[in-house]
């Protein structure tokens, strides 16, 4: 309890700043949007596999900036960081995935035409 | 600017110019208004003439002391809970009034005393604040001075922070108040119903004051959260590990996870319906591509986790009381802990109960109504956990035992209640029906009932001295009688078919009911009074009324019993160590009651700050501005939030740390006093003879 005014900079969170991380980050982030750019600009794929492609390539940007830039990993500063994130899977999943399947029975009853 | 707005609007006062056409008034504002002024005036000349005003802003107002923060919190949600009350005695009389075509209309109504529009704007205003301004306000403020109390913890984690979150709570309740007299309020009801608070069908200023106020406390709750998490997770002292952690500590966990989870979802829907309002956006409208059903959902989505928000504090206020009142630990607290945490975590899967008539069909129906069912599991375990708390214990019935076995016997009325409406076949009938309103109602009264017994348990741990039993008692039981008047025809009146939320009730039969509720009403107005003066009768006796030991109730069994009554700022002269998830009780089994530690250190204290309040002034302007759309004040304020931020961020002088030496001189002070008090009963300091309550209290 009693740690004293203690400078930002010692902070354990600030100490594990890296260049080489915040770089890649960057490089990761960058080479993964043009893939897909490139991926949707090409047409070569039929719609639904080009949109499972993206994603795949969104999550695995989300999963790098997640452990490269917020430095989500297990050390003892950063687990309660972590854990947080992780337990939002489930609620992400809730509130979007469920969310869907609810009005898409909605719009197939209730809708002209229905779809 | 932006929007086509009905009325005037010019670019230096906004839509102000709209007050000089007066639309509506009636003569209640002129008493609300009377009431408002009489009662702020007396409080402003009584802080002149006695000279408080230095006294108010270096001690209260730029306090960051979380005992003081949750005291302000938990006066402005009594002040706000007393305001709601006044509209709910509106609301009932007005409906006794306005029956059968023969009922007179005064006051510009064609039956009763309140225009259709007027009476929207009452129970939207009503159920905003007594869910928002009223309840969370409470529950947030105990916690804020339980929690540090109870982990063993100097403070809270982010002091700053936590009085971040008290001033916005306090702007959010100031807007509201400034609605009463200037412009309007919503008449969408507390939900918001889309596309009603669409700017097309409501143009007037209240659903942007409603939209305010959600929004400012919707952020003032996440802050809290997140602090109230950190201080549990971080700051429990050496020994308590999470599951020796004190059962309301866990419920403020639960509560304060699902607070972190879910106010953004709010804080997100509220941005969309403001971005349609003041930029002309079409998320929830109902034509040009909108979609107002998903407001609905964004709603509930927070909706319900916000009801379980407010009703696991009030759980662990019951899991609190019980045990020190039946002498018992309490029964299983690995459960009781298990059961809080499925609660919250369940109340993320149930948000379609308020909808299943929107049509989403018997697949997506019946997943939901199973879900909210499962819900009943966990409650139950904490009823069943609490039964057996008392079952074979000395049950005492002082006061906050009451309330907590008032609470308790409510829970039968309420969770049957919410199981019917679970099962869509029942909803079908009964949604929109009084049913509704006092199924919840009574889900809110379980909360209110363990709020008054928190309220009376932590008082004297709070100020050091007792409330007053006999007219506690008086209270508990006209605040019982009224709740039972009220909301028993309510049920019944949901059943003949009566519909929330009206101005006219057409049906002649429904009167006597609605006369009974009236009772009701009448029976509650003499609780508040009672209440009044239980407290006016307590502060004026409190030296009789001294609270002589640490230890109030002297079988009380957790950490926060282990300090003065009232704490000191520093809540605790050396940092406590824990053996036992009932440490104080513990401690009594074996002799350890002396607040005398082997040895002080030095304690790290946070300062007080002015920060947070010109923050809050900056904000409660904001929202203002952002009202009566004045551009230009919004943007200043904002500047001036930033403002404030970066000075804060370079101010340097933020703590400061009280030597071990002086320490023990202020607790030395402070032990004398207890011995000077507990000279006839030696019991506190441990250094003159055994503990007198030692014989009967085991662990
Ligand atoms: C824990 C405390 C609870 C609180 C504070 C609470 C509060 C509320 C509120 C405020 C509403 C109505 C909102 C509105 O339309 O304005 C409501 C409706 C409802 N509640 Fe509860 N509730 C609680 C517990 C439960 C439980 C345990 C169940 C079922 C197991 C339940 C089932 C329902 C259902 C199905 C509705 C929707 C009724 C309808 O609109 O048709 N509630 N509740
Ligand atoms: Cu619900």
């Amino acid at each position: 309890m009693a740690h004293h005014q203690s400078s930002p900079i010692d902070h354990p969170e600030i100490q594990s700043a890296s260049t080489l991380q915040y770089v890649s980050a960057f490089v990761l982030g960058l080479a993964l949007m043009i893939v897909s750019c490139i991926i949707t600009l090409g047409g070569g794929l039929s719609q639904s596999s080009t949109l499972t492609w993206i994603g795949i390539l969104a999550l695995i940007a989300v999963v790098g900036q997640l452990y490269l830039l917020f430095k989500l990993d297990l050390s003892k500063t950063m687990i309660w960081h972590t854990v947080s994130a992780v337990l939002t899977i489930p609620l992400v999943f809730i509130s979007i995935v469920v969310t869907m399947w609810m009005f898409q029975y909605l719009e197939m009853r209730v809708m002209v035409g229905g779809s | 600017m932006f929007m086509n707005l009905q009325g005037p609007w010019d670019p230096l006062f906004g839509r102000l110019p709209m007050l000089l056409d007066l639309q509506y008034n009636n003569p209640w504002i002129m008493f609300a208004f009377a009431l408002v002024v009489l009662g702020g005036g007396t409080v402003v000349a009584a802080l002149t003439y006695y000279k408080l005003w230095g006294w108010l802003w270096r001690d209260w107002l730029t306090t960051v002391d979380h005992k003081k923060i949750g005291i302000m919190y938990i006066i402005i949600g009594l002040v706000m809970l007393f305001r709601g009350f006044f509209e709910a005695a509106m609301i009932r009389t007005h409906q006794a009034m306005a029956v059968g075509p023969d009922s007179p209309g005064i006051l510009g109504a064609a039956h009763g005393y309140l225009t259709p529009f007027h009476i929207s704007e009452i129970f939207t205003v009503h159920g905003t604040l007594m869910i928002l301004l009223a309840v969370t306000p409470i529950l947030v403020g105990f916690m804020n001075l339980i929690v540090p109390l109870q982990i063993g913890a100097r403070d809270m984690a982010y002091p700053f922070l936590n009085a971040v979150g008290l001033w916005l709570t306090a702007m959010a309740a100031g807007l509201c108040m400034v609605s009463l007299f200037v412009g309007s309020f919503s008449h969408a009801g507390w939900v918001g119903l889309t596309p009603l608070t669409e700017l097309d069908h409501s143009p007037g200023v209240g659903v942007d004051y409603w939209i305010w106020i959600l929004q400012i406390s919707s952020i003032a709750s996440t802050v809290g959260a997140v602090n109230l998490i950190a201080t549990m997770l971080k700051m429990r002292a050496p020994g308590m590990s999470l599951m020796r952690m004190p059962i309301f500590s866990w419920t403020a966990m639960g509560t304060n996870i699902i607070a972190l989870t879910s106010f953004p979802l709010l804080t997100v829907a509220i941005a969309l319906l403001t971005l349609d309002r003041y930029v002309g956006t079409h998320f929830f409208t109902a034509d040009g591509g909108g979609n107002f059903m998903m407001y609905t959902n964004l709603f509930w989505l927070w909706g319900h986790p916000e009801v379980y928000f407010v009703v696991l504090p009030a759980f662990g206020f019951i899991s609190e009381i019980i045990p020190t009142f039946s002498e018992k630990p309490l029964f299983n607290h690995t459960s009781m802990i298990f059961a809080t945490m499925m609660i919250a975590g369940v109340s993320w899967l149930v948000w379609l109960h308020h909808f299943f008539i929107m049509g989403s069909g018997p697949q997506v129906n019946t997943f939901f109504s199973i879900a909210t069912m499962l819900v009943g599991i966990p409650t139950g375990v904490k009823v069943f956990n609490w039964a057996f708390t008392m079952f074979r214990g000395r049950v005492r019935l002082e006061t906050p035992m009451l309330w907590a076995l008032g609470s308790v016997l409510l829970l039968i009325g309420g969770g049957m209640t919410g199981m019917m409406l679970a099962i869509p076949a029942i909803n079908y009938v009964s949604h929109n029906s009084v049913f509704v309103v006092a199924h919840f109602h009574n889900m809110f009264l379980i909360i209110a009932f363990a709020i008054f017994g928190a309220v009376t348990y932590w008082w004297p741990k709070a100020f050091g001295f007792y409330l007053d039993e006999k007219l506690g008692k008086i209270f508990f039981w006209l605040f019982w009688g009224g709740s039972v008047f009220v909301f028993v025809p309510m049920y019944a009146l949901g059943f003949l078919g009566m519909t929330r939320r009206l101005d006219y009730i057409a049906h002649p039969s429904w009167w006597p009911l609605l006369m009974l509720e009236v009772v009701g009403i009448a029976l509650y107005a003499a609780s508040v009074a009672a209440f009044v003066l239980q407290v006016y009768v307590s502060i004026r006796d409190r030296e009789k009324n001294r609270v002589r030991t640490s230890d109030a109730w002297e079988t009380s069994r957790s950490l926060e019993w282990a300090t003065h009554c009232p704490p000191p700022f520093y809540n605790f002269g050396a940092t406590p160590i824990v053996h036992s998830n009932d440490e104080w009780a513990w401690r009594r089994e074996h002799r350890l009651t002396t607040l005398k530690p082997e040895n002080y250190s030095d304690t790290h204290m946070p300062k007080n700050t002015a920060v947070p309040i010109v923050l809050g002034f900056f904000v409660g302007l904001f929202s203002i501005a952002a009202v009566w759309r004045v551009w230009w004040v919004m943007g200043l304020c904002v500047i001036g939030m930033i403002a404030t931020l970066i000075f804060r961020a370079f101010q340097k002088d933020v703590d400061y740390v009280i030597p071990a030496d002086e320490m023990e001189a202020m607790e030395r002070e402070k032990l004398d006093q207890i011995d000077h008090r507990a000279q006839d009963s030696a019991q506190q300091t441990g250094e003159m003879g055994e503990p007198e309550i030692d014989g009967h209290a085991h662990g």
